[in-house]
């Protein structure tokens, strides 16, 4: 804005009418502004002589330095009854007009529309609104729209796609000016007549001195007014042609160089051979196959679970957002190379190299970037429907023309009167990719063209360990025998592939892998189709041309084809990039024309403003509409009348409704139902019982073409889902909760564009089949696999990736599946709500509840600690899991870690509720000695001086003459708090008062197993067996009784860790319960387990066993949360460090089942728990072990364990009577 | 300025009115499960995810709505030690006893949490479902505790009393809450029950309050 202008502006503000009353300064300025505006526009438009109003209800704000500057715009707007506001307003302002913003900007910005000026200019050239999408100045934060486009650019791939996508990178340098220009030809060319177009493009880049300064795209700025568009007389332009740049001229002459439709002929040909080219093809073509006996190959390559062309080519999920990517053919590093060579990385370089993969994947994912289209073109048309309630009714120029040209008609025809109630249209360009593909190059038109990212000559390298032969032996055997399917016989010859010496098979190997996306009719006709490997369509049609995939020109030809449909009518329902339902009943009630007229305008249009044919399918329904396409293609149109609808559906396959694909078609040829005729003598209830009622329902319905969906302009997403199938080879766990971690952040990526929440997690996941070999044929594809899923439902909806992470990876412990055999994972949150803004939940809580907001407060600091904590809890898994003993990531990282601790991740990672209290117990301290320095300077300045505190408090409380503790000292794991405060004192021993350690004897510590030690440990170790000598044998505890039955020794793992439960079990304790209380509450050092036993062996494991727990605590200390230290409250109650119910189960029953005779102290210790219990106010606790124990102890065998429990039971009811005066109810 | 409102707003406000909403659904749910009235007069709502029932008797709501308004009070200060449904016979004699004991973790430590908590703001909803996922199991073992309970004999009333801690009490007989809706010292025939026996049903602990349930049942109640 102009200096003046504001000291003007202020000036009336401040002497007109206190503004005070008008709510304050802002206030009152604005809407002063504002009237300011409203009455200028009159005056100026009388200056300006010409005005318009395009621009009616768009209200823009100009930020920062925009050509034309912002006083321009605001004449311009005036001129054409827009508004201008000086300050922007979120909810008044529509648009936002910008040249360049900074970073700050943006992000504040962000959904916010904005836009280029040149929309504006270009607007007021063509003469009415345009689409703003093409001017958005940046793409990517308007979130679902076509957001792939500009990651491309930046991205260099390694690969056979490398051209492709090198090609798109210019391409894209080039896109703002070609659109601008197609666009704008497009609206001309609805105006003037089409041998103009050559002719505009040159007038309309001509460079304009004072705009180059800009980037390129300001050469289309074209202030001056006096110069509309349209008039620019052909001979002035091609003046111009000599200056323009040559990029553009290019562009022009092959423009003119459209290849022409395909001869008629041929198009009749390819139709007979391909009237259903979707769902039908697959089905179709195992029939075609068995019959001909073809080579096995192509019975799998039949099978690809593509379609590409169109809406079905999701065809599990119903929403095309969801991605179907199994097709990609990116080459990127196998993940397996990598991971292998360097399993012992860390878990921070894990998840940045997952997350890379995944955005990799998604970044190239072609398939996925066209299905983000359609919600793109979507938001299009809800965008034109806003607009025309804003403006009341829009300038449909392809209306007006078809009411003309229907009008001339009727004066020809008189009283020819058509009576339609209600009609769809369904209009699908005719092999959309390729069409686009060879727009430009005459020379392929009539030729059979296939694109696909694979240029060469359909081969490729054997890979090793792949069995392509296998896999397509797997399908075929699964389409001609569907029970058969589930089990992989592998064949002596199967297994291995190099002895075959059938040169044919060998051939087959090595053929590419790369999908056809879509082919042209003259392919189809030589029975290539789309979805097919390349190496096998090259195989059946030598003569196959290959064409690169073209995003930027679907993209084109997309909008193109929208806008003109859009010139119509509004009532759209955008299915995919190329296929459209259209609602002409209005149109057509309106103008009086008949479907077919309508039908012949439009792809009449279609045709001359994208070089593309169209098809286009007419009927009373949708259903009938689409079914009408396949009739009508190619090229062609076709109306199915109510009349024959009987015939024409009677004949039909099944396969060709939609909803019906090939396992439903399998299923339903197993009933003998083959055609909707046959389907129409199954009666409904057999079909719902067979399929569901709603399933059942449709069917019925469908196969006699009735259809009452209607077509919507807006379509609400059901699911928001990620999936990844290509590439997915893991080795470890670790790796895998890392990438899902980071897929449910993709997940959150798009719940969040898309503005939504939901509720219900699902996983799929993707595993080799038993047997199916480990490489499949195709590079990085998933091969034969068997689908899980699982599902959970949240607490409550969420966007969040953390908790959906958190569920997912539960989910995918409790499938139990090998982490090796994953080949696809995919996440899918169902159950959405939108959530009513974003703005406000990344903001703070505006508009919500106080009580809410504090909670949320509590919540998310809890998460994170959670998080922390499962983060945490993995760092450990990865560091006790990994099997080798000579990858030690850690400093203190144990001889021998210990193997499968599988029992104990879940239980860490139940509920929220574990973590929760798990995160409440204070943290151990671990030795001095057993720091690593490094690690503790590593540490905040306050947590340092915690742990050192508690070192100095711990040295001072124990007793003087007690011994340098023992480096084996610590408590299994987190989960095992120090509350139990077992403080193992020996009565009989006066030697050593303090903490004493069983050791094993020195003559079966290990050798490799102590050398691997740290050098710490080692000395430590050696102090104490110098000083242990001697004492050891007599070191029995005598109230301990623990009786081992001799089975520890034989089997190792799991034994293993049984011993170290029974370590800590309730078998140690201090000479008389009444010494077991704790005398304070710090973070004291915990008791070391001391395993008595008679058997040396099991003394050693024990001892171990408690070895490999050192290094858990130890390193998880640093990484505790300071919250967390500060929050340690009152420990709960633990039996022998034990205080998750399911821990205290285990040692009562290891208790009872392991000792005939049980010791008073036990029984004791056990009181003392319940009474703490009571203590506690835990009650639900005390009585589930109340009751556990009743169970355990009275069908014990021995007696004497009856009578303890009487002893027990008897204690707590004396302690409950006090506390509650009344006694526990046992049943 | 949001951080100070966060810290100076009042933590037990908050868990009292949960608690209170919470009371509400499990003292109508209580008084269908064991049933003191007739089932007719409940209908079946949706709480917590759960099914509940709730009573449409007009005054009976106003009664439990009063008392809880009252309630309310006493549990933001941290003075309710416990909230009794106390099931009572045709003589008044009480049969059964629902306790709800009521402890908050010290205010210290929730400052603590809420300071902590202000930088972060995603997934604000967790403690809350946290917390309503223990209220869920609380519902749902209400509604399955007559398997463990006797029948009560016909003709059952019910009161519902509150133990308070400290000199509560006194206060509450000062402060009217609702006009024409005093506490009374709970006569000892009311609170005294012959032989109890103690059912524990559920216990809670979160972040903001730990609660436990346990039912006290007269062992004969005929």
């Amino acid at each position: 804005m102009s200096r003046d202008g504001w000291m003007r502006k202020r000036a009336n503000a401040s002497d007109d009418n206190g503004w005070g009353e008008k709510g304050g300064y802002m206030a009152a300025k604005v809407s002063k502004l504002d009237e300011q505006f409203r009455l200028d526009a009159p005056r100026e438009k009388q200056k300006e002589g010409a005005s318009s109003s395009i621009f009616t209800g768009v209200a823009i704000y100009v930020n920062g330095y925009t050509d034309p500057s912002a006083d321009e715009l605001r004449r311009l707007m005036m001129l054409h009854g827009g508004q201008f506001h000086v300050y922007y307003s979120r909810s008044k302002t529509t648009h936002i007009i910008a040249t360049n913003l900074p970073n700050s900007k943006i992000q504040e910005l962000k959904g916010e529309k904005v836009i280029r000026p040149e929309w504006i200019t270009d607007s007021i050239k063509a003469g009415h609104l345009l689409p703003y999408l093409q001017y958005q100045l940046y793409g990517k934060h308007k979130g679902p729209l076509f957001p792939g486009m500009t990651l491309r650019q930046t991205s260099e791939i390694p690969g056979p796609s490398h051209g492709v996508l090198q090609s798109n990178a210019h391409l894209k340098l080039n896109l703002p000016q070609c659109k601008i220009q197609s666009s704008v030809l497009n609206h001309e060319k609805s105006s003037c007549s089409a041998q103009s177009i050559p002719v505009h493009i040159p007038s309309q880049a001509r460079p304009q001195p004072q705009s180059i300064q800009h980037s390129s795209t300001a050469r289309f700025v074209n202030p001056e007014p006096s110069h509309p568009f349209p008039q620019s007389p052909p001979k002035q332009s091609d003046q111009f042609l000599v200056p323009v740049e040559q990029s553009s001229s290019q562009r022009a002459n092959e423009k003119r160089l459209k290849p022409p439709p395909p001869t008629y002929q041929e198009a009749i040909k390819a139709t007979e051979s391909h009237l259903f080219p979707k769902q039908l093809q697959a089905p179709l073509q195992v029939d075609m196959i068995s019959e001909k006996t073809l080579s096995p190959a192509s019975r799998s390559l039949s099978h690809s679970p593509v379609r590409l062309n169109g809406s079905h080519h999701n065809a599990f999920t119903s929403d095309s957002a969801s991605l179907s990517t199994n097709n990609v053919t990116f080459k990127s590093e196998p993940p397996m190379d990598e991971s292998s060579s360097s399993s012992s990385k860390s878990s921070a370089q894990l998840l940045e190299h997952t997350g890379s993969l995944i955005s990799e994947f998604y970044s190239h994912s072609r398939l996925h970037q066209i299905s983000t289209w359609r919600s793109g073109f979507s938001e299009y048309v809800n965008e034109l429907h806003s607009k025309r309630k804003g403006a009341g009714g829009a300038s449909l120029p392809g209306k007006e023309r078809l009411r003309k040209s229907v009008a001339q008609r009727s004066i020809d025809t008189k009283g020819r009167k058509v009576s339609v109630k209600s009609c769809i249209l369904h209009v699908d360009m005719d092999c959309f990719f390729v069409s686009v593909g060879i727009r430009n190059r005459p020379d392929l038109k009539g030729k059979p063209v296939a694109v696909t990212s694979n240029r060469g000559q359909g081969r490729g390298p054997v890979r090793p360990g792949a069995n392509p032969q296998l896999e397509m032996e797997y399908y075929q055997k699964k389409y001609t025998h569907p029970e058969a399917g589930e089990i992989i016989h592998t064949s002596p010859s199967q297994e291995s592939p190099e002895s075959r010496t059938n040169g044919v098979e060998q051939d087959a190997v090595a053929l590419s892998m790369a999908e056809i996306a879509s082919c042209s009719y003259e392919a189809r006709q030589a029975g290539v189709r789309n979805g097919m490997f390349f190496g096998k369509a090259k195989q059946l049609c030598p003569a196959l041309q290959s064409v690169p995939y073209d995003f930027e020109a679907y993209k084109e030809v997309a909008l193109n084809m929208y806008e003109t449909l859009a010139s119509y009518t509004h009532d759209i329902e955008a299915l995919s990039c190329d296929e459209v339902l259209i609602d002409g009943s209005a149109l057509l009630a309106e103008v009086g024309a008949s479907p077919e007229d309508l039908a012949k305008a439009i792809r009449a249009d279609i045709k001359e403003k994208t070089g593309c044919c169209a098809s286009v399918g007419m009927g009373s329904n949708i259903l009938l509409a689409r079914l009408a396409t396949r009739k009508a293609k190619p090229d062609g149109q076709y109306f199915l009348k109510s009349e024959e609808v009987d015939d024409f559906i009677r004949d039909l396959p099944v396969t060709s409704l939609p909803g019906v694909g090939p396992v439903m078609g399998r299923k339903l040829a197993l009933m003998g139902v083959r055609s909707c005729g046959d389907l129409q003598q199954v009666s409904l209830s057999q079909l719902q019982k067979k399929f569901g009622p709603r399933t059942g329902q449709t069917l019925f319905r469908f196969c006699r073409g009735l259809d009452d969906r209607p077509v919507r302009y807006e379509k609400e997403r059901k699911s928001v889902s990620a999936e990844m199938n290509y590439n997915i080879r893991f080795t470890r766990v670790d790796e895998t909760e890392c990438f899902l971690t980071n897929l449910s952040m993709e997940v959150q990526k798009r719940l969040q564009e898309a503005g939504l929440r939901g509720r219900r997690v699902t996983l799929k996941v993707m595993v080799r089949k038993i047997g199916a070999p480990l490489e499949p044929a195709k590079y990085g594809g998933h091969g034969i696999c068997d689908h899980l899923a699982k599902t959970v439902m949240l607490a409550q909806s969420t966007d969040s990736g953390q908790l959906i992470a958190a569920a997912v990876i539960k989910l995918f412990h409790a499938m139990k599946v090998e982490v090796q055999d994953l080949r696809g994972v995919g996440i899918q949150v169902q159950l959405l709500e939108g959530h009513q803004s974003a703005t406000q939940d990344c903001r703070g809580l505006r508009g919500r509840s106080i009580k809410e907001m504090l909670l949320g407060q509590g919540s998310s600091a809890r998460s994170n600690n959670r998080d922390a904590a499962d983060v945490l809890q993995e760092k450990i898994a990865s560091s006790t899991t990994v099997p080798t003993a000579n990858s030690l990531p850690y400093p203190l990282s144990p001889a021998e870690p210990v193997p499968g601790t599988s029992k104990e991740q879940p239980a860490c990672r139940q509920t929220p509720k574990h973590s929760r209290t798990r995160l409440n117990f204070s943290i151990e301290v671990p030795s001095p000695s057993q720091v690593d320095r490094s690690v503790l300077e590593a540490l905040p300045a306050e947590l340092r001086e915690q742990v050192e505190q508690s070192w100095t408090r711990r040295d001072g409380s124990s007793h003087p003459a007690s011994p340098p503790r023992p480096p084996l000292a610590t408590v299994p794991a987190l989960n095992y708090p120090p509350v139990g405060t077992l403080v193992l004192q020996i009565p009989n021993q006066p030697e050593s008062p303090g903490i004493v350690l069983e050791l094993p004897n020195f003559s079966q510590v290990d050798p490799d197993v102590f050398a691997a030690l740290p050098k710490e440990l080692q000395e430590e170790l050696k102090a104490a067996y110098s000083r242990a000598t001697g004492v050891q044998p007599q070191q029995k505890n005598p109230l301990l009784q623990l009786k081992q039955s001799g089975a520890g020794i034989g089997n190792g793992r799991v034994k293993r860790r049984y011993k170290r439960k029974n370590a800590v079990s309730p078998l140690k304790k201090g000479a008389s319960p009444l010494k077991k209380r704790p005398t304070t509450n710090s973070p004291a050092k915990s008791l070391p387990p001391t395993g008595k036993s008679r058997e040396p062996v099991n003394i050693r494991k024990a001892s171990l066993s408690s070895t490999e727990n050192g290094p858990s605590t130890s390193v998880s200390k640093p990484e505790v949360p300071p919250a967390v230290v500060k929050l340690a409250a009152r420990p709960p109650p633990a039996l022998a460090g034990a205080c998750d119910l399911t821990d205290i189960k285990t040692l009562l029953r290891e208790w009872v089942t392991t000792i005939t005779e049980p010791m008073e102290e036990d029984i004791l210790q056990v009181v003392k728990y319940c009474t703490d219990l009571i203590e506690d106010k835990d009650l639900e606790k005390l009585d589930l072990t109340i009751k556990y124990m009743k169970r355990l102890m009275q069908q014990s065998v021995e007696s004497v364990w009856s009578m303890a429990f009487d002893f027990i039971l008897d204690n707590v009811q004396v302690v409950l009577q006090q506390t509650y005066g009344s006694t526990l109810k046992i049943a | 300025m949001t951080t100070l409102t966060r810290q100076d707003l009042n933590f037990g406000q908050v868990v009292a009115d949960i608690l209170c909403e919470f009371l509400e659904v499990a003292i109508h749910l209580i008084l269908y499960v064991r049933e003191v009235y007739p089932s007719g007069i409940f209908q079946k709502r949706k709480k917590y995810n759960v099914p509940v029932q709730m009573s449409c008797h007009p005054e009976l709501n106003q009664y439990i709505q009063d008392t809880l308004h009252c309630i309310k009070p006493l549990i933001e200060k941290n003075d309710a030690e416990k909230v009794v449904v106390v099931i009572m016979d045709k003589e008044h004699h009480p049969v059964e006893r629902f306790v709800f004991e009521i402890s908050q973790p010290p205010l210290l430590s929730i400052r603590l949490l809420v300071t902590d908590c202000c930088l972060c703001f995603h997934s604000s909803d967790t403690l809350l479902s946290h917390v309503e996922q223990l209220l869920r199991a609380f519902i749902l073992k209400i509604s399955v505790c007559d398997a463990v309970l006797n029948s009560n004999p016909p003709g059952c009333s019910f009161t519902v009393l509150v133990h308070t801690r400290d000199a509560a009490t006194r206060n509450m007989e000062k402060v009217q809450v609702i006009k024409d809706f005093p506490w009374i010292v709970a006569d000892e025939q009311e609170v005294h029950m012959q032989e109890p026996r103690l059912i524990p049903l559920k216990t809670m602990t979160s972040d903001i309050v730990k609660m436990q349930l346990y039912v006290e049942e007269r062992a004969q109640k005929t």
